[in-house]
């Protein structure tokens, strides 16, 4: 697992996980308030309806009261019932029809000893029908409210009924009042909207999953059906709340801690991405920084304003280089003296070389003159040739070790100029092509120095391209980078290039893959190029041609 | 089958050959003779307030029924049935049949329009209408006053049709007339307390009112309505078997107005066996387990209601419905059976038996009105259907 990666997963986990331990414990303790509230407006709606019952309830007794005391001193209502008079039976079957509107009933029956129906408000044409089953439930209740479904003529309703008796002439009657509650059951609770009363008659669960709710609370109240289920049983008011209500709460905190989550996340992720990013880049480019270094590419920029760990790393291996490029420096120069001691040897033997013939013909002209006068001229014709021979070996010798003796002389130097001076004394102007940057800084360099590098490069260019009238080498100035003050010089050719072991051979001396080439060629410019304290580089592709990039300080 | 206007000379013909100088002659006149005047109307169907006279005599308009009463006074059948059903002269003076009683001639009185007026508005409907399910098959204008009405069957007296209000025609009279006394409280008694000289109404507790009021006087009106339960004939609604208890204990107790035991004969019994009523059947109720009725009608309502109550089924109920809509209730399923009030006396029974063939109609209790009158007003004439006119002084 990478560093980066490493780093990543650290930061995310950092952040992520004290964010969702704290969103559980937030979550959890609204819950438990939430339920707690719930709990105790329950409680509260229970008690407001079990008082909203009782108020009613006593109500409707009040009002029934009332009727029967009337009633109980009501001529015409005795004529009716007691004495039979029938022409006081249309005022009995229509007194529940105004007496109801008058008590602020829905229901009004009156009934005899016997059930049979005296006088019904709600239902004027139920005069004469025998419905006991309801005064007989109602005071079984024993005084608590009951609920029960009356006939109308328009269909059955569902009220909160009470009785009440009251004697004439003996006799007892009955009366039978209530208030509608359908109009009341579904409901909501006056000043708490999340809550509903429903009234369940059957099974109380199917109510609340009817209306999409979930129960809260139930409230047990008889009730009575129409015939022929006129058997008493239990209804039960049901508060209930929206089903999504406090399911949806949770839902929303939970939405609303996921979104914060995802965001914080993704947050985190972008910052961790970032974070690790910004770290482990300049390491990575440190790293193939420090790859590329060898004793001919000491050239690396280490350089950095960075003040943190990576920006010190960074000047640490600059220093490390410099002190490389020193140390190669000095390598270089014992290589060097390593490289004259042996040149030295070489010319020593070389020119022994060249001199033994020509002493040979000293001694030999000598002898002559010392025996055969005569004879001189002639020997000397036939010796000569020996002579020139050999003084045109140790001359050619001569020019070829010249080349290996550098004297810097450092001065500020027009690249350009130099290249352009340069295509035009070589002659080769048709093949070679420029491309010189404008405004290009001046180098410090040793000018015949840089001469003979790009005359060697220019001239092994040149022979790379074997003659071919289609190649082309370009000589192309540019500044290493923008705002710096040093110079890059490109040689490149379309010629035959180097396969890499001879790239690998390339800077050796007396290499060579040319018939007749001394082999001192890029090794003499590879020299030059370092003591005048810049680079070279060679790219190149058997087939496809050679780049050597000569960058040069500023 | 539309009634069409054949030619006059095939219409004299048709009278010539089917006997028209001999036949039947209304009003105590005969085919081709000036008729004698008409009879007065019966004691019984006249109303006498007391001496004065006084006119015109404003109505209570309170409803359509009401408006009828002043719009009826100018608009006259060509025969009016006292409240015995006697014929008198309306629009038309005389009338006479032929032989065969299928083709009556009609003499309209001066005041009348001309018989091509009468023609042409009896073609249209819904006096068209009415003569064609009267079974009238032509219209033929003689003269200038006489038409002659041709019928599919023979009647013995004045066909009933032409009393019927369908066919009234404009009378340009000068008599005493009775004028609309527009009420703005929806309680009658304001109107009498307001002067009105006439209110037909049949609430109990006004007409009680009205007979604790000197000034006033209230005399019942013909049985004008017969309230009936239409439902299918296998639909018995869990009511109890019909009998004249039943019918007597509805009108005795149910029904917030005069009303009786609904009493024979019934015009439905004795429709024609076919081409009368609607070929349509009632349909199995769909929608509602309900018996409907007309929701402006009280006496229905409550009828429907005491059925209910009656009723061996717990779930059904009664329902209030729009007048216009109650002759499909049956047909389109949604009521189990309806209580509506039928005439008393139907002159085109075709025309009235609106229900599906197989409904039943099973009668309940008959109502009649009263008719409020101030004392010291005008006689009035008391028609078959509660009509009142104010009876033209000698």
């Amino acid at each position: 697992m990478s560093f980066r990666t490493r780093l990543f997963l650290g930061f995310v986990l950092a952040v992520l996980v004290p964010l969702g331990l704290l969103a559980a414990g937030v979550r959890r303790e609204l819950d438990r308030r939430l339920t707690a509230d719930y709990r105790a407006r329950v409680d509260g709606a229970v008690q407001a309806i079990r008082a909203d019952l009782a108020r009613e309830s006593w109500s409707i007794q009040g009002r029934l009261g009332a009727l029967g005391a009337q009633l109980a001193s009501d001529n015409r209502f005795r004529q009716a019932v007691v004495q039979g008079d029938p022409r006081a039976r249309p005022y009995l079957l229509d007194w529940a029809r105004y007496a109801i509107r008058q008590a602020g009933l829905t229901v009004l029956q009156l009934q005899d000893s016997t059930g049979r129906v005296l006088s019904s408000g709600h239902f004027r044409q139920e005069f004469d029908l025998v419905r006991p089953e309801l005064p007989r439930f109602l005071s079984a209740t024993g005084g608590w409210p009951a609920l029960a479904r009356v006939r109308t003529p328009e269909g059955p309703i569902l009220a909160l009924v009470r009785s009440d008796s009251f004697t004439v002439a003996g006799r007892r009657f009955t009366l039978v009042g209530g208030v509608g509650a359908e109009s009341r059951f579904p409901g909501r609770l006056p000043g708490d909207s999340a809550f509903a009363v429903r009234l369940a008659i059957a099974d109380a669960d199917s109510v609340a999953a009817a209306a999409g709710t979930e129960i809260a609370a139930q409230l047990p109240i008889p009730f009575l059906g129409l015939p022929p289920d006129t058997i008493p049983g239990t209804a039960r008011l049901v508060v209930t709340q929206s089903a999504g209500t406090l399911v949806e709460l949770r839902r929303s905190i939970d939405r609303w801690f996921l979104a914060a989550l995802l965001v914080t996340a993704v947050v985190a992720l972008a910052l961790a991405a970032w974070l690790s990013s910004r770290i482990s880049r300049p390491l990575t480019r440190l790293a193939e920084q420090t790859a590329a270094i060898d004793l001919d590419r000491l050239d690396q920029d280490f350089s950095s304003d960075r003040g943190d760990e990576v920006g010190a790393l960074s000047r640490l291996l600059g220093a490390m280089t410099a002190r490389l490029r020193a140390g190669a420096a000095r390598l270089r120069e014992a290589e060097r003296r390593v490289a004259m001691g042996d040149l030295a040897r070489q010319v020593n033997h070389d020119i022994k070389n060249g001199l033994v013939p020509i002493r040979n013909v000293l001694r030999h002209l000598d002898q002559v003159a010392h025996d055969r006068p005569d004879a001189l001229a002639e020997i000397f014709a036939e010796r000569r040739s020996t002579l020139e021979s050999s003084v045109t070996y140790l001359d050619a010798l001569a020019r070829n070790y010249a080349r290996l003796s550098p004297a810097p002389a450092v001065e500020p130097c027009d690249v350009n100029a130099l290249v352009a001076g340069l295509m035009s004394a070589g002659g080769a102007a048709g093949v070679v092509r420029t491309d010189l940057a404008e405004e290009l800084p001046t180098v410090s360099v040793d000018r015949l120095m840089l001469r003979r590098v790009l005359e060697n490069l220019v001239g092994n260019a040149l022979e790379s391209l074997d003659g071919r009238e289609d190649g082309s080498v370009t000589v192309r100035t540019e500044r290493i980078a923008e705002g710096s003050r040093g110079v890059r010089i490109t040689v490149a050719d379309t010629g035959r290039g180097m396969t890499k072991a001879e790239l690998d051979h390339a800077f050796d001396d007396f290499f060579t893959t040319k018939a007749g080439g001394t082999g001192l060629g890029l090794s003499i410019v590879r020299r030059l190029v370092l003591d005048l304290g810049g680079t070279l580089r060679i790219d190149t592709e058997p087939g496809a041609g050679t780049r050597a990039v000569v960058e040069l300080p500023g | 089958m539309p009634l069409h206007h054949r030619s006059c000379a095939w219409a004299l013909a048709a009278l010539a050959a089917s006997g028209c100088s001999s036949g039947q002659a209304g009003a105590g006149g005969s085919a081709g003779e000036l008729p004698s005047p008409a009879p007065a109307f019966p004691a019984e169907c006249v109303i006498e307030t007391g001496p004065g006279g006084m006119t015109p005599v404003s109505v209570a308009a309170l409803d359509g029924d009401d408006s009828s009463l002043v719009l009826r006074q100018r608009l006259v059948p060509p025969v009016i049935l006292d409240c015995a059903g006697t014929p008198h002269p309306g629009a038309a003076r005389t009338w006479s049949a032929d032989g065969s009683g299928r083709f009556w001639t009609l003499l309209l009185a001066r005041t009348a329009p001309g018989a091509g007026a009468a023609v042409s508005a009896w073609r249209d409907p819904p006096a068209g209408e009415t003569l064609r399910l009267a079974g009238a098959l032509a219209l033929v204008p003689l003269d200038q006053h006489r038409l002659t009405v041709e019928f599919d069957r023979h009647y013995d007296g004045v066909p009933p049709v032409l009393a019927d209000p369908a066919l009234s025609l404009p009378l340009d009279s000068s008599g005493p007339a009775l004028s609309f006394a527009p009420v703005s409280s929806s309680d009658p008694r304001d109107a009498l307390d307001a002067g009105a000289g006439l209110l037909r109404t049949s609430d109990p507790e006004v007409l009680a009112y009205a007979r604790a009021d000197s000034e006033l006087a209230v005399a019942a009106l013909p049985w004008s309505r017969t309230y009936v339960l239409l439902a299918p004939a296998a639909d018995t609604l869990g009511l109890p078997a019909d009998s004249p208890g039943f019918r007597t204990a509805l009108a005795r107790d149910a029904v917030a107005a005069e009303a009786r035991a609904a009493e024979p004969p019934f015009w439905w019994e004795t429709l024609p066996a076919a081409g009368c009523r609607e070929r349509k059947v009632a349909a199995p109720a769909r929608e509602a387990d309900a018996i409907a009725f007309d929701r402006e009608d009280p006496v229905a309502a409550a009828l429907a209601a005491r059925l209910v109550a009656l009723s061996r089924e717990p779930g059904l109920s009664a329902r209030g419905l729009a007048g216009e809509t109650l002759d499909s209730v049956l047909r389109s399923g949604l009521a189990r059976g309806i209580v509506r009030a039928l005439p008393r006396r139907a002159l085109v029974p075709c025309r009235d038996a609106r229900w599906p063939e197989n409904v039943v109609v099973r009668p309940l209790v008959d109502t009649r009105a009263s008719a409020v009158v101030r004392r010291g007003i005008v006689p009035l004439a008391v028609e078959w259907d509660g009509t009142i006119r104010p009876v033209a002084s000698p």
